[in-house]
């Protein structure tokens, strides 16, 4: 119980670290400005690396707000079922979240493949196939299994927590039907 | 009867799309109902750069893309979809792909990614909007240029622009606010119907930079699997595509000059001598890519030859 | 193969799907990713096209227009730690005066402002989310208007020039994106507008959905209150000339604008000795929260929308139209009804690719003016970005909004903004000339 929950709070921590990448971005940005504006040289770096450096913050932002519980869900209609029945539907719910998270790894394992592993099974980097050429998209690729790993670690964390109280929502369950 | 679902690089409304999905659609009435195939546009499905992936993995059977969008998987498919300022019109690259032995050694290549090179269509070269006139290789200094692709990139850097890497979503409002001051974008005839030229006046045309080679591939297994005649008609049926992608774009472009010309647009035509000087500074890039990648030199060879026979050298 | 069974019943299982996912409170990012990628097996019989999808994840995660969002919440974030937000509205309160709803109108005004520096509509939700609701509420407004007031008014950032979907339907459909942004300008004015005169209508009926200042209290201002409000103000509106300028002056482009935006605000802080780490780290905290709670969302949509054009929506919207032979307005008609039921469920760029390539074909045959057709679609966006169950501006606001704030209660609140959206696409339909004047 306390360990699952210090387990999240570790994947919050971890996302605040990951924020500072937003510093990095405006100040990258801001710095392509000026360099283009003023001085008329635009960096040939700065648009990829944003995009990049965003889109992990953003991956594993999903990770950290999993693990917080933040969700855009419609729970209006499951929040009025009974205590028991609510149960069972959370627990529906998280299952489908674990094969949801499951066939979104497998997808992204074959992605992350081919963008590390070339036709002739050959170790080679996809790259951006621009003037900078960075190994971008594959490093994208590979974060985004990463990504899908933590929140398969993280979705079976939960699904545990909710099985373990199992007995105490019976108990209470039972407890206000007598009262 | 066998359906197949190819995906295009071109957006929907594109002139290259439309002659694309006109070609697509008839496949099914020309052939009888024995082949159908349908034609998806611009990132229905994956992302370009994903599309030579997707048709070897089955994802999608076919696509309808230039290679220069596979160059993150090998520098050399940059060279091969976009040869810049190789050459002197469009129907050279059908003449070098259908006669000088081009169609041989790149669907070779595609074969080894597990993909069938049916056939070859084009685009129509590229002119170049600009706010600033740019009459010859000089003008570049200091231009605040947009371009995509690395080889192109190169290339500007080359003349002295300053190149800026903004995505093609961003193209229109930077170019009409002036963050660029000119910008690859499409053919004459989409760039004066997407209304660039009234932001952009001095429009180089015809281009000197870019005029993609778009590859007609197909999954290699559903391919083996078709019956000879089927793949000698697919590979005659495209030839159709290729003539109408090269006569379209011209005629287009021509009505689309008569009404810029009339709407106080100035359209920038380079002199010989200022182009041989584009492609001289183009070949350094053709022979970096060729040294770096197996697959450009082997199309690296094959062209030159091309160019030494058509006295293009 | 689920295949065998046609587009027609294969939309009809996602839209099931959809619903009952929805009924038992699944997370909608996770409830549309789970059915694209089981669709993408059960449909196809591939397993690899699960590899489809993911591809689709990396493309959207970097795509660049996304990364004006963070910047838009972390200028956000930065306005409300540091003070900047509550004292600009407590002098736009004041210049509002004996006005009902005053507030709400300038809210508006704001978002409007908004509208011209951004071209999303997802970083001016969460902005306005995070400046005027809390601030609406604080000063006693009606929730419901206050909610309603910032989603509409975020809505607009497609609507005023620069605006990511009028590029979008400019290139697949090969008009001027130019004239696409002029002949916007009056239809956005007539939807802002309207919002405005209902804002002053329904506070004049509902004296307490926007109070005003009392006599008493605006008589015990000072000269010194006089000052510090006019300072209050002149910040945030250099703030506003410091970004809308690096766009229209061509030294940033629409998203670099975001990025400059949060220097300028840092700027502000700064000057205002309000800067320090702490309040920088808060600020990036919740940046990272807020778009880890959007992405989900963002995910799932562009996860089903690879998968339904596989599957062959097109098909299914172009056999839609096969053989309708029927006046012409009906056509229109129905394409707008069409394009709102979409935009109940798809996200707007889902909808764009699956319905442009067949309509705007079509309706230049009619001899239509696809012009005009843009500005229509970008007004019926505007509905689909409010509408439930998947209305990508409630997700935005929900995922700022204060404590207690559900999306049904968000959902609650936008309907009388989906009305007016409604009319202003009628007038827009009956009186072309509204929008034709100013490009032809
Ligand atoms: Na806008
Ligand atoms: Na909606």
């Amino acid at each position: 119980m306390k360990m699952s929950q210090l387990i999240d709070r570790i994947f919050i921590r971890l996302g605040h670290l990951v924020s500072i990448l937003f510093l990095v971005v405006v100040c990258i940005s801001f710095f392509e400005v000026i360099m283009r504006y003023a001085f008329n040289s635009p960096t040939i770096w700065v648009h990829e690396t944003t995009s990049f450096l965003v889109s992990l913050a953003l991956l594993f932002g999903g990770v950290s707000c999993y693990a917080a519980e933040k969700h855009i869900a419609m729970t209006f209609i499951s929040d009025s079922f009974p205590r028991m029945v609510r149960w069972y539907t959370v627990l529906f719910v998280e299952t489908c979240t674990l094969v949801f998270a499951l066939m979104m790894a497998y997808g992204a394992f074959l992605s992350a493949k081919d963008a590390f592993i070339s036709p002739f099974g050959k170790f080679r980097m996809q790259t951006s196939g621009s003037a900078l050429d960075m190994p971008f998209p594959a490093l994208n690729k590979g974060f985004f299994f990463l990504t899908c790993l933590m929140l398969i670690f993280l979705v079976v964390l939960h699904l545990l927590r909710h099985l373990s109280i199992y007995r105490e929502t019976k108990a209470k369950c039972l407890a206000s039907k007598k009262g | 009867e066998m359906s197949f679902k190819f995906a295009s690089t071109n957006a929907a409304g594109e002139q290259a799309y439309q002659v694309q999905k006109e070609w697509t659609d008839a496949v099914e009435k020309a052939s009888n109902g024995r082949i159908k195939i349908d034609l998806l546009p611009l990132d229905a499905v994956v992302k370009s750069s994903d599309l030579l992936t997707g048709v070897r993995n089955s994802i999608i059977d076919g696509a309808v893309s230039t290679s220069a969008h596979y160059a993150g998987d090998d520098a050399g498919f940059g060279l091969i979809g976009d040869t810049i300022s190789a050459w002197n019109s469009d129907e050279d690259i059908l003449k070098f792909y259908y006669f000088g032995g081009g169609l041989e050694v790149v669907d070779k290549i595609f074969q080894a990614y597990g993909a069938k090179l049916i056939g070859v269509c084009i685009t129509g070269a590229e002119s170049l909007p600009s706010k600033v006139e740019i009459r010859k290789v000089e003008d570049f200094k200091g231009v605040k240029m947009r371009a995509p692709s690395g080889p192109i990139h190169k290339l500007f850097a080359k003349m002295g622009a300053a190149p800026v890497g903004l995505p093609g979503s961003e193209i229109y409002t930077a170019l009409e606010k002036g963050v660029i001051d000119a910008a690859d974008f499409s053919t004459f005839s989409n760039n004066q119907q997407q209304g660039v030229h009234s932001i952009a006046k001095y429009p180089i045309y015809p281009g000197i930079h870019s005029s993609p080679t778009v590859h007609i591939i197909m999954n290699l297994k559903k391919w083996d699997a078709l019956p000879e005649n089927d793949k000698f008609f697919m590979e005659r049926f495209f030839k159709g595509l290729a003539l109408d992608s090269l006569l379209k774009p011209h005629y287009e472009d021509r009505i689309a000059y008569s009404t810029a010309i009339k709407e106080g647009v100035t359209p920038v035509a380079w002199s010989d001598e200022e182009k041989a000087k584009v492609r001289a500074n183009a070949r350094e890039i053709w022979a970096e890519i060729a040294d770096q990648s197996e697959i450009g030199k082997m199309y690296y060879d094959a062209l030159q030859k091309f160019l030494d026979a058509q006295g293009m050298n | 193969m689920l295949s065998a069974l046609g587009i027609a019943t294969g939309t009809l299982i996602i839209f099931m799907m959809m619903l009952s996912l929805l009924f038992v409170g699944m997370p909608l990012g996770f409830m549309t990713g789970f059915i694209a990628l089981s669709m993408s097996y059960f449909w196809f019989g591939n397993i690899a096209m699960m590899q489809m999808v993911a591809n689709r994840v990396s493309d959207f995660t970097t795509s660049y227009t996304f990364i004006a969002v963070p910047m838009f919440v972390l200028m956000a974030t930065l306005l409300d730690k540091t003070g900047i937000a509550r004292d600009l509205y407590n002098a736009m309160r004041v210049m509002a005066g004996r006005i009902r709803g005053g507030v709400a109108v300038q809210s508006m005004v704001v978002a409007v402002i908004l509208a011209s520096m951004s071209g999303i509509i997802g970083g001016e939700t969460v902005l306005l989310g995070m400046l005027a609701l809390p601030q609406m509420l604080r000063l006693g407004y009606n929730q419901k208007l206050a909610i309603g007031v910032v989603v509409g008014g975020g809505a607009l950032g497609t609507m005023v020039p620069p605006s990511i979907v009028l590029i979008i339907y400019g290139m697949t459909s090969n008009v001027s994106i130019g004239d696409l942004f002029l002949a916007a300008v009056p239809a956005a004015a007539i939807l802002s507008s309207m919002y405005i005169l209902y804002i002053l209508i329904i506070c004049r009926i509902y004296p307490d959905y926007g109070p005003a200042m009392d006599k008493s209290e605006m008589e015990e201002m000072t000269r010194e209150d006089m000052k510090k409000m006019f300072l209050d103000i002149l910040m945030p509106i250099l703030i506003a000339v410091w970004i809308l300028g690096s766009i229209y002056a061509g030294i940033a482009s629409v998203t670099e604008a975001a990025c400059v935006g949060v220097v300028g605000v840092g700027l502000a802080a700064a000057i205002r000795g309000e800067l320090n780490v702490k309040v920088i780290f808060d600020a990036l905290k919740h940046t990272i929260s807020t778009v880890g709670m959007i992405i989900w969302v963002g995910i799932g949509a562009t996860m089903i929308i690879g998968v339904y054009n596989l599957m062959g929506g097109d098909i299914f919207i172009n056999d839609l139209f096969m053989g309708l032979d029927m006046p012409p307005i009906f056509t229109i008609l129905i394409m707008m009804f069409i394009l709102l039921i979409l935009g109940m469920f798809l996200d707007w760029i889902g909808v764009a690719m699956l319905t442009m390539p067949i309509f705007v074909p079509i309706i230049t045959n009619l001899g239509y003016d696809p012009i005009w057709f843009g500005v229509l679609f970008c007004v019926n966006m505007q509905v689909s970005f409010l509408s439930p169950p998947f209305g990508p501006a409630a997700f935005y606001l929900k995922s700022v909004a204060p404590e207690g704030i559900e999306l049904t209660d968000i959902f609650k609140s936008v309907w009388p903004f989906i009305i007016m959206q409604v009319i202003t696409l009628a007038i827009l339909i009956t009186f072309p000339e509204v929008v034709e004047f100013i490009y032809k």
